[in-house]
């Protein structure tokens, strides 16, 4: 298994930025509103890779990650520094995507190929080698359909992104044991609906 | 479908690229909280504030009026207002008929 592209800083870099958030917020607090701008360009890495999870047009990941950072501006008297900004704004873009998800989700829950490439077909036809990143994004995102959003939200985290049972209760403020029963439920649609699938595939 | 293969989808999904952002999108970020900022309501202080002046030309537009009308009423009539009031109750409230 390859490493997992997850944004992560450095630990010195890190304790850096989170001294400078504190100052950089204090200012921004006391009216110095185009200070802002400065914490979007320190943590827009962070929030795309988040919300980038789960939406793949780049567009609607701008409006997605702008989402983010408006809902981290009217909360920003919210935040009592006992964690850091980057954790903090994480969860907002966590429980952005999910709301993205619960928009988007498709009055119909079947699985069907409209939105798959002919490579991901014939991958599904005859998955010999391992897929292109895209392709597996592709189906992943079809098989998906099937998930309810936190299911999706909560397998995305865990299977794609390689994060912990409790790193998730963090981020979407479920309990480790919902994260788990959520995550084995995903899992087990997902391979059903996987199964339909190759199935099914023309 | 061997249980691996949803692994294997996953470990190729995870390298995938996320998109990034565009040129500028801490400015479209900051237009956008420049334009909350203008839309939300503000807290009763600076309701109050904002108010005060038109308040005080409230205030100061009825006083003017009010000076005014007292000062076109002493033209019209030479009598006070108290003694304007005696008459009038002599007239209306305790006539003898």
């Amino acid at each position: 298994m390859g490493q997992v592209r997850r944004y992560q800083e450095p630990v010195a870099q890190s304790n850096r930025v989170v001294n400078e958030d504190v100052e950089l917020l204090a200012r921004i607090r006391n009216g110095a509103v185009d200070d802002y701008a400065e914490i979007v360009r320190r943590h827009q890495a962070q929030v795309f890779a988040i919300v980038g999870r789960f939406e793949r047009d780049p567009h609607h990941c701008q409006d997605l990650a702008q989402e983010t950072f408006i809902k981290a501006w009217r909360a920003l008297d919210q935040f009592d520094g006992r964690v850091p900004f980057q954790h903090w704004l994480a969860k907002i873009a966590v429980h952005t995507a999910l709301d993205h998800l619960r928009r988007r989700r498709r009055a119909r829950n079947e699985v069907g190929f409209d939105d798959l490439g002919e490579d991901a077909l014939e991958w599904l036809r005859a998955p010999a080698s391992d897929p292109a990143p895209g392709q597996a994004r592709e189906l992943l995102d079809l098989a998906m359909r099937a998930l309810s959003p936190v299911e999706r939200l909560v397998i995305t985290l865990q299977g794609i992104e390689g994060r912990t049972v409790r790193e998730i209760s963090e981020l979407t403020g479920s309990s480790g044991v919902a994260v788990r029963v959520r995550a084995f439920r995903a899992r087990a649609k997902l391979r059903r609906a996987l199964e339909q699938l190759e199935k099914r595939v023309p | 479908m061997k249980p691996d293969r949803l692994h294997v989808l996953w470990a190729a999904a995870a390298q995938a690229e996320t998109p990034k952002p565009e040129a500028g999108f801490e400015e479209r970020v900051l237009r956008a909280v420049r334009l909350e900022r203008l839309a939300a309501p503000a807290c009763l202080g600076e309701q109050i504030a904002r108010l005060l002046p038109r308040v005080a030309v409230a205030a100061g537009l009825v006083i003017l009026a009010g000076i005014t009308a007292d000062l076109a009423l002493a033209h019209a009539a030479p009598d006070d207002l108290s003694t304007s009031l005696t008459r009038l109750s002599e007239q209306w409230l305790f006539a003898v008929k």
